[in-house]
Protein backbone atom coordinates (compact mmCIF):
# COMPACT_ATOMS: atom_id res chain seq x y z
CA UNK A 1 0.00 0.00 0.00
CA UNK A 2 2.97 2.33 0.70
CA UNK A 3 4.08 1.95 -2.71
CA UNK A 4 1.35 2.67 -4.24
CA UNK A 5 0.92 5.81 -1.81
CA UNK A 6 4.21 6.89 -2.75
CA UNK A 7 3.06 6.51 -6.68
CA UNK A 8 0.05 8.73 -6.04
CA UNK A 9 1.80 11.72 -4.19
CA UNK A 10 4.28 11.64 -7.29
CA UNK A 11 1.08 11.53 -9.74
CA UNK A 12 -0.17 14.63 -7.76
CA UNK A 13 3.35 16.89 -8.28
CA UNK A 14 2.85 15.68 -12.24
CA UNK A 15 -0.82 17.11 -12.10
CA UNK A 16 0.42 20.60 -10.39
CA UNK A 17 2.98 20.99 -13.14
CA UNK A 18 0.32 20.02 -15.92
CA UNK A 19 -2.28 22.46 -14.30
CA UNK A 20 0.64 25.30 -14.24
CA UNK A 21 1.42 24.68 -17.98
CA UNK A 22 -2.43 24.69 -18.79
CA UNK A 23 -2.72 28.25 -17.22
CA UNK A 24 0.46 29.52 -19.14
CA UNK A 25 -0.28 28.05 -22.54
CA UNK A 26 -1.20 30.07 -24.92
CA UNK A 27 -3.90 29.77 -27.83
CA UNK A 28 -2.12 27.47 -29.75
CA UNK A 29 -0.73 25.43 -26.97
CA UNK A 30 -3.94 24.62 -24.83
CA UNK A 31 -5.38 21.84 -26.46
CA UNK A 32 -2.55 19.66 -26.27
CA UNK A 33 -1.68 21.22 -22.62
CA UNK A 34 -5.40 20.05 -21.83
CA UNK A 35 -4.56 16.46 -23.33
CA UNK A 36 -1.85 16.07 -21.31
CA UNK A 37 -3.53 17.02 -18.22
CA UNK A 38 -6.31 14.59 -18.98
CA UNK A 39 -3.73 11.68 -19.77
CA UNK A 40 -2.59 11.65 -16.84
CA UNK A 41 -5.89 12.51 -14.61
CA UNK A 42 -7.68 9.92 -15.92
CA UNK A 43 -5.35 6.75 -14.95
CA UNK A 44 -4.36 8.51 -11.74
CA UNK A 45 -8.18 8.50 -10.86
CA UNK A 46 -8.71 5.42 -11.58
CA UNK A 47 -6.17 4.06 -9.40
CA UNK A 48 -6.86 6.37 -6.54
CA UNK A 49 -10.14 5.01 -6.21
CA UNK A 50 -9.04 1.52 -6.17
CA UNK A 51 -6.69 1.93 -3.43
CA UNK A 52 -9.70 4.12 -1.64
CA UNK A 53 -11.89 0.28 -2.44
CA UNK A 54 -8.98 -1.53 -0.60
CA UNK A 55 -8.69 0.83 2.52
CA UNK A 56 -12.30 0.78 3.14
CA UNK A 57 -12.56 -2.98 3.26
CA UNK A 58 -8.77 -3.14 5.19
CA UNK A 59 -10.52 -0.76 7.59
CA UNK A 60 -14.39 -2.77 7.87
CA UNK A 61 -11.87 -5.96 8.48
CA UNK A 62 -9.88 -3.82 11.57
CA UNK A 63 -13.48 -3.14 12.56
CA UNK A 64 -12.28 0.71 12.34
CA UNK A 65 -15.74 2.45 11.31
CA UNK A 66 -14.62 6.35 11.89
CA UNK A 67 -11.48 5.70 8.97
CA UNK A 68 -14.60 3.60 6.60
CA UNK A 69 -16.96 6.98 7.02
CA UNK A 70 -14.02 9.28 6.42
CA UNK A 71 -12.87 7.40 3.44
CA UNK A 72 -16.21 6.35 2.26
CA UNK A 73 -16.86 10.45 1.95
CA UNK A 74 -13.42 10.68 0.27
CA UNK A 75 -14.27 8.11 -2.71
CA UNK A 76 -17.29 9.57 -2.93
CA UNK A 77 -16.37 13.45 -3.66
CA UNK A 78 -13.56 12.27 -5.51
CA UNK A 79 -15.85 10.63 -7.92
CA UNK A 80 -18.06 13.64 -8.34
CA UNK A 81 -15.11 15.95 -8.63
CA UNK A 82 -13.47 14.27 -11.04
CA UNK A 83 -16.49 13.30 -12.91
CA UNK A 84 -17.15 17.12 -12.87
CA UNK A 85 -13.52 18.00 -13.62
CA UNK A 86 -13.42 15.46 -16.70
CA UNK A 87 -16.54 16.78 -18.33
CA UNK A 88 -15.13 20.39 -18.58
CA UNK A 89 -11.55 19.19 -19.92
CA UNK A 90 -13.40 16.92 -22.83
CA UNK A 91 -15.94 20.06 -23.57
CA UNK A 92 -13.65 23.17 -23.55
CA UNK A 93 -15.72 26.44 -23.95
CA UNK A 94 -14.31 28.00 -27.36
CA UNK A 95 -14.04 31.51 -26.35
CA UNK A 96 -10.37 31.88 -25.03
CA UNK A 97 -11.20 34.38 -22.25
CA UNK A 98 -14.43 32.62 -20.64
CA UNK A 99 -12.21 29.17 -21.33
CA UNK A 100 -9.51 31.43 -19.12
CA UNK A 101 -11.76 32.43 -16.56
CA UNK A 102 -13.68 29.08 -15.97
CA UNK A 103 -10.47 27.15 -16.02
CA UNK A 104 -8.76 28.86 -12.86
CA UNK A 105 -12.10 27.56 -10.97
CA UNK A 106 -11.06 23.90 -12.48
CA UNK A 107 -7.87 24.39 -11.40
CA UNK A 108 -8.74 25.70 -7.63
CA UNK A 109 -10.76 22.67 -7.56
CA UNK A 110 -8.04 20.08 -8.71
CA UNK A 111 -5.94 21.49 -6.59
CA UNK A 112 -7.99 21.45 -3.41
CA UNK A 113 -8.95 17.42 -4.32
CA UNK A 114 -4.77 16.70 -3.76
CA UNK A 115 -4.29 18.72 -1.33
CA UNK A 116 -7.02 17.55 1.28
CA UNK A 117 -6.27 14.14 -0.30
CA UNK A 118 -2.55 14.22 1.51
CA UNK A 119 -3.88 15.94 4.62
CA UNK A 120 -6.79 13.15 4.97
CA UNK A 121 -6.29 10.30 3.38
CA UNK A 122 -2.70 9.44 2.45
CA UNK A 123 -1.63 9.65 6.15
CA UNK A 124 -4.30 8.20 7.13
CA UNK A 125 -3.79 4.85 5.05
CA UNK A 126 0.34 5.32 5.65
CA UNK A 127 -0.74 4.74 8.89
CA UNK A 128 -2.69 1.87 8.66
CA UNK A 129 -0.15 -0.04 6.10
CA UNK A 130 2.92 0.86 8.68
CA UNK A 131 0.73 -2.19 10.94
CA UNK A 132 2.19 -4.95 9.56
CA UNK A 133 -0.58 -7.64 10.93
CA UNK A 134 -3.23 -5.37 9.76
CA UNK A 135 -2.22 -4.57 6.49
CA UNK A 136 -4.41 -6.24 3.82
CA UNK B 1 -46.55 37.83 -1.21
CA UNK B 2 -48.21 34.22 -1.29
CA UNK B 3 -48.15 31.15 1.18
CA UNK B 4 -49.31 28.86 -1.00
CA UNK B 5 -46.38 26.53 -2.90
CA UNK B 6 -46.25 26.35 -6.65
CA UNK B 7 -47.25 23.23 -7.84
CA UNK B 8 -45.55 23.31 -11.36
CA UNK B 9 -41.62 23.29 -10.51
CA UNK B 10 -40.64 23.19 -14.46
CA UNK B 11 -39.64 26.49 -14.96
CA UNK B 12 -36.18 25.55 -12.60
CA UNK B 13 -35.01 23.41 -15.24
CA UNK B 14 -35.51 26.15 -18.52
CA UNK B 15 -32.40 25.54 -19.94
CA UNK B 16 -32.51 30.00 -20.54
CA UNK B 17 -32.59 30.41 -17.16
CA UNK B 18 -29.68 27.84 -16.12
CA UNK B 19 -27.83 29.74 -19.21
CA UNK B 20 -27.96 33.01 -16.96
CA UNK B 21 -25.43 31.39 -14.29
CA UNK B 22 -21.60 32.00 -14.99
CA UNK B 23 -18.79 33.33 -12.86
CA UNK B 24 -19.59 36.45 -11.69
CA UNK B 25 -23.08 34.68 -9.90
CA UNK B 26 -21.30 31.35 -9.22
CA UNK B 27 -17.84 32.75 -7.96
CA UNK B 28 -17.40 32.01 -4.10
CA UNK B 29 -15.70 35.27 -3.66
CA UNK B 30 -17.83 37.32 -0.89
CA UNK B 31 -19.37 40.30 -2.73
CA UNK B 32 -18.87 43.32 -0.08
CA UNK B 33 -22.34 44.71 -1.63
CA UNK B 34 -24.56 41.59 -0.95
CA UNK B 35 -22.81 40.84 2.39
CA UNK B 36 -24.52 43.98 3.40
CA UNK B 37 -27.46 43.42 2.30
CA UNK B 38 -28.14 40.01 4.28
CA UNK B 39 -26.61 41.98 7.37
CA UNK B 40 -29.33 44.46 7.00
CA UNK B 41 -32.12 41.44 6.07
CA UNK B 42 -31.48 39.94 9.19
CA UNK B 43 -31.08 43.03 11.20
CA UNK B 44 -34.29 44.30 9.43
CA UNK B 45 -36.56 40.67 9.86
CA UNK B 46 -35.04 39.84 13.02
CA UNK B 47 -34.14 36.36 12.07
CA UNK B 48 -31.03 35.47 12.51
CA UNK B 49 -30.35 34.07 8.87
CA UNK B 50 -30.41 35.76 5.71
CA UNK B 51 -29.27 34.69 2.43
CA UNK B 52 -29.04 35.33 -1.69
CA UNK B 53 -29.82 31.94 -2.55
CA UNK B 54 -29.41 31.36 -6.29
CA UNK B 55 -31.81 27.52 -7.37
CA UNK B 56 -29.13 26.68 -9.84
CA UNK B 57 -29.20 23.16 -11.85
CA UNK B 58 -28.41 20.58 -8.98
CA UNK B 59 -27.91 22.93 -6.12
CA UNK B 60 -28.82 26.16 -4.45
CA UNK B 61 -25.99 27.98 -3.88
CA UNK B 62 -25.83 31.02 -0.95
CA UNK B 63 -23.84 33.62 -2.71
CA UNK B 64 -24.39 35.64 0.40
CA UNK B 65 -25.37 34.80 3.44
CA UNK B 66 -25.57 35.50 7.54
CA UNK B 67 -25.90 33.11 10.21
CA UNK B 68 -25.69 29.84 9.13
CA UNK B 69 -24.30 26.92 11.05
CA UNK B 70 -20.72 25.97 10.41
CA UNK B 71 -21.21 22.86 7.46
CA UNK B 72 -23.50 25.25 5.38
CA UNK B 73 -21.34 28.28 5.71
CA UNK B 74 -18.31 26.02 4.53
CA UNK B 75 -20.42 24.51 1.76
CA UNK B 76 -22.64 27.58 0.73
CA UNK B 77 -25.36 25.11 -1.21
CA UNK B 78 -27.13 22.32 -0.18
CA UNK B 79 -29.36 20.10 -3.02
CA UNK B 80 -31.87 22.28 -4.88
CA UNK B 81 -34.70 19.63 -4.44
CA UNK B 82 -34.98 20.28 -0.63
CA UNK B 83 -34.50 23.82 -1.10
CA UNK B 84 -37.49 26.28 0.18
CA UNK B 85 -35.95 28.52 -2.36
CA UNK B 86 -36.82 26.51 -5.49
CA UNK B 87 -40.51 27.84 -4.88
CA UNK B 88 -40.12 31.23 -5.10
CA UNK B 89 -38.38 30.88 -8.07
CA UNK B 90 -40.62 28.52 -9.67
CA UNK B 91 -43.43 31.01 -8.77
CA UNK B 92 -41.94 33.92 -9.53
CA UNK B 93 -43.15 35.22 -6.80
CA UNK B 94 -42.50 36.23 -2.59
CA UNK B 95 -43.21 33.39 -0.66
CA UNK B 96 -44.14 33.54 3.58
CA UNK B 97 -44.25 30.41 5.66
CA UNK B 98 -44.97 30.88 9.35
CA UNK B 99 -43.94 27.63 10.12
CA UNK B 100 -42.40 24.74 8.08
CA UNK B 101 -43.89 22.30 10.24
CA UNK B 102 -47.45 23.03 9.35
CA UNK B 103 -46.29 22.53 5.66
CA UNK B 104 -46.83 18.58 4.45
CA UNK B 105 -45.80 20.15 0.60
CA UNK B 106 -42.16 21.47 1.81
CA UNK B 107 -39.15 18.94 1.62
CA UNK B 108 -38.58 18.13 5.22
CA UNK B 109 -34.44 17.68 4.93
CA UNK B 110 -33.71 21.51 6.13
CA UNK B 111 -36.34 21.31 9.25
CA UNK B 112 -34.75 17.92 10.61
CA UNK B 113 -31.34 18.75 9.89
CA UNK B 114 -31.30 22.68 11.38
CA UNK B 115 -34.97 23.11 12.41
CA UNK B 116 -36.00 25.55 9.93
CA UNK B 117 -39.20 26.87 10.87
CA UNK B 118 -40.01 30.30 9.40
CA UNK B 119 -39.27 31.63 5.72
CA UNK B 120 -39.50 34.63 3.62
CA UNK B 121 -38.20 34.93 0.78
CA UNK B 122 -38.15 37.29 -2.82
CA UNK B 123 -37.80 36.43 -6.13
CA UNK B 124 -34.02 37.49 -7.47
CA UNK B 125 -34.20 38.51 -11.08
CA UNK B 126 -30.93 38.36 -13.88
CA UNK B 127 -31.59 39.46 -17.86
CA UNK B 128 -34.86 38.90 -17.26
CA UNK B 129 -34.89 34.90 -15.36
CA UNK B 130 -35.96 34.19 -12.15
CA UNK B 131 -32.42 33.11 -10.48
CA UNK B 132 -33.06 32.66 -7.18
CA UNK B 133 -34.36 34.14 -3.66
CA UNK B 134 -33.17 36.80 -1.00
CA UNK B 135 -34.63 35.10 1.96
CA UNK B 136 -34.55 35.24 5.59
CA UNK B 137 -35.05 32.06 8.02
CA UNK B 138 -35.78 31.46 11.74
CA UNK B 139 -35.53 27.88 13.59
CA UNK B 140 -38.83 28.97 15.67
CA UNK B 141 -41.93 29.41 14.16
CA UNK B 142 -42.70 33.84 12.98
CA UNK B 143 -44.38 36.10 11.20
CA UNK B 144 -42.86 39.46 9.64
CA UNK B 145 -44.90 42.95 9.78
CA UNK B 146 -46.33 44.56 6.70
CA UNK B 147 -43.72 47.22 7.31
CA UNK B 148 -40.60 44.61 7.72
CA UNK B 149 -41.57 42.82 4.24
CA UNK B 150 -41.87 46.50 2.61
CA UNK B 151 -38.81 46.94 3.60
CA UNK B 152 -36.90 43.65 2.71
CA UNK B 153 -38.65 43.55 -1.13
CA UNK B 154 -36.88 46.90 -1.47
CA UNK B 155 -33.49 45.31 -0.54
CA UNK B 156 -34.45 42.74 -2.77
CA UNK B 157 -34.41 44.98 -5.74
CA UNK B 158 -31.04 46.08 -4.57
CA UNK B 159 -29.83 42.29 -4.54
CA UNK B 160 -31.43 41.72 -8.10
CA UNK B 161 -29.53 44.84 -9.20
CA UNK B 162 -26.25 44.00 -7.89
CA UNK B 163 -26.51 40.46 -9.40
CA UNK B 164 -27.01 41.61 -12.31
CA UNK B 165 -24.01 43.63 -12.45
CA UNK B 166 -21.90 40.60 -11.39
CA UNK B 167 -23.47 38.82 -14.26
CA UNK B 168 -22.72 41.14 -17.03
CA UNK B 169 -19.43 40.17 -17.87
CA UNK B 170 -20.16 37.31 -20.57
CA UNK B 171 -22.94 36.42 -23.23
CA UNK B 172 -25.34 34.17 -22.33
CA UNK B 173 -23.86 30.86 -24.51
CA UNK B 174 -24.97 31.50 -28.05
CA UNK B 175 -24.99 28.17 -29.85
CA UNK B 176 -24.31 23.86 -28.77
CA UNK B 177 -20.95 24.32 -28.47
CA UNK B 178 -20.99 26.97 -25.91
CA UNK B 179 -23.80 25.30 -23.98
CA UNK B 180 -22.34 22.21 -23.81
CA UNK B 181 -18.98 23.95 -22.19
CA UNK B 182 -21.07 25.87 -20.06
CA UNK B 183 -23.37 22.64 -18.68
CA UNK B 184 -20.18 21.27 -17.98
CA UNK B 185 -18.37 24.32 -16.81
CA UNK B 186 -21.45 24.30 -13.83
CA UNK B 187 -20.72 21.19 -13.14
CA UNK B 188 -17.53 22.07 -11.82
CA UNK B 189 -18.41 25.05 -10.67
CA UNK B 190 -21.38 23.32 -8.10
CA UNK B 191 -18.98 20.59 -6.92
CA UNK B 192 -17.36 23.30 -5.83
CA UNK B 193 -19.63 22.82 -2.48
CA UNK B 194 -17.98 19.65 -1.80
CA UNK B 195 -14.65 20.64 -2.44
CA UNK B 196 -15.25 23.39 0.10
CA UNK B 197 -16.89 21.32 2.92
CA UNK B 198 -13.57 18.98 2.51
CA UNK B 199 -11.35 21.17 2.76
CA UNK B 200 -12.61 22.79 5.81
CA UNK B 201 -13.05 19.52 7.48
CA UNK B 202 -9.24 18.07 6.11
CA UNK B 203 -8.39 21.98 8.24
CA UNK B 204 -10.16 20.81 11.34
CA UNK B 205 -12.43 23.45 11.42
CA UNK B 206 -15.44 21.08 10.97
CA UNK B 207 -15.87 18.10 12.78
CA UNK B 208 -17.04 14.49 11.38
CA UNK B 209 -20.33 15.07 12.28
CA UNK B 210 -20.57 18.31 10.87
CA UNK B 211 -18.76 17.26 7.71
CA UNK B 212 -21.64 14.38 7.41
CA UNK B 213 -24.43 16.32 8.13
CA UNK B 214 -23.06 19.56 5.57
CA UNK B 215 -22.71 16.09 3.29
CA UNK B 216 -26.28 15.08 3.76
CA UNK B 217 -28.02 17.80 1.84
CA UNK B 218 -25.66 17.23 -0.85
CA UNK B 219 -26.59 13.96 -1.18
CA UNK B 220 -28.58 14.27 -4.59
CA UNK B 221 -25.24 16.40 -6.27
CA UNK B 222 -23.24 13.33 -6.16
CA UNK B 223 -25.57 11.20 -7.68
CA UNK B 224 -26.07 13.72 -10.31
CA UNK B 225 -22.83 12.99 -11.99
CA UNK B 226 -22.50 9.55 -13.24
CA UNK B 227 -19.96 9.81 -15.60
CA UNK B 228 -16.68 8.13 -14.49
CA UNK B 229 -12.95 8.97 -15.77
Amino acid sequence: MLSRIQALQEDHSRLRALLRNCEGAGVRDLAVALLRLEEVFVPHHQAKLALYDDSVLAFQAAGDKTSVSVLSIFRANTRVMSAAILGFLQSPDPDPGRFSERFSAVASTMRSMLSTEEKVVFPLCTRFAQQPRLQP
Amino acid sequence: MSDTLPENLTALDDRARLNTFDGGLLDRTPDAELERLVARAAEVSGFPIALVSLVVDQIQFFRAQVGLPPDLEASRATDRHISFCQYVVAGDQPLLIEDATRKPALPTELMERYGIRAYVGFPLHVAGKTVGSFCVIDVKSGKLKPEQLEELSKLSQAVSARLEALARKWAPPADATEEKAHRAWMAVAESQSLMSLTEQFAAGQLTLEEFQRGLGVLASLGGSLKKEP
